[in-house]
């Protein structure tokens, strides 16, 4: 038998901590846009984010298969789903559009990129927060 | 401004992402409805005497603590008798827990023994 908790728990950290490293990735690159690797920063982000959100569906299956299709829940899972949702499409989306649009972002578009970013940052670590309430919060 | 590529860029990566939770929640719908219709066939079968033991000795063990011997409450749980709610949903809070009232057991339990527990609290009268 499958153990699906224990390839969501591996699958699971893989876009929590890629995602982070984009967004940081990606505000180093803006932050300190006179340095000469900038540009690296900004591929480094890209393929971060990428893997990011293919790993995100390894996450969001294995999570689908330990409620058995309860996609929101109560309690704790419901908690953890509330922010699982927004941050999953965030991630796909963002994944999307960065790679349609590569480095001819204008500033405007930069601008609203790295806000949904962190956005999205903020989603999944509260929705890796409350996945760790779920696990060690009790019981 | 935005610009004309990153509109639609963005419009492609909305469509596409739309697509793909929708596919996300059909499938886990889809799901969702198998399992709990194999846990309700489940559920006709272990409601038997035996199972109702077995659900009282996992009550002892993990629950009698807290909701007392004979269920009918103490010091940090509500009384279990006459119980309105079905055994799904004693089920589903017995697994994920209440947020700062009740632990998860889902870790501890599996669904079969959650299914017991069920099974003996909706005996009590």
């Amino acid at each position: 038998m499958i153990q699906w908790d224990q390839i969501h728990g591996a699958t699971t950290h893989f876009p929590i901590a890629l995602l982070l490293f984009s967004t940081g990735c990606d505000l180093c690159a803006v932050a300190f846009w006179k340095i000469a690797f900038t540009r690296e920063l900004r591929l480094a982000s890209f393929y971060s984010l990428a893997i990011a959100a293919v790993s995100s569906f390894g996450a969001v299956l294995s999570g689908i298969m330990i409620t058995k299709g309860d996609v929101w829940g109560q309690g704790t899972l419901g908690w953890h789903h509330r922010f699982v949702w927004p941050a999953f499409a965030l991630i796909v989306g963002l994944a999307i559009w960065r790679l349609l649009v590569r480095e001819r972002s204008s500033r405007v578009g930069l601008s609203c990129y790295l806000a949904l970013m962190l956005i999205a940052s903020g989603t999944i670590a509260a929705a890796g927060y409350w996945g760790g309430e779920l696990i060690l919060g009790g019981g | 401004m935005f610009d004309a590529h990153e509109i639609k860029a963005a419009i492609a990566a909305l469509i596409v992402t739309v697509v793909i939770l929708g596919v996300t929640f059909a499938g886990a719908a889809l799901f969702h409805q198998y399992s709990k219709q194999q846990k309700e066939v489940a559920s006709s079968a272990k409601s038997s005497p035996d199972a109702v033991a077995q659900g009282r000795a996992i009550f002892f063990k993990s629950c009698a603590h807290c909701h007392g011997d004979d269920a009918d409450g103490g010091e940090d749980g509500p009384s279990l008798h006459k119980l309105t709610i079905s055994a799904s949903h004693i089920r589903t809070l017995v697994t994920y827990g209440m947020k700062d009232q009740m632990p998860s057991f889902s870790k501890k339990y599996n669904d079969a023994d959650i299914e017991k527990i069920a099974a003996y609290l909706k005996t009590l009268k």
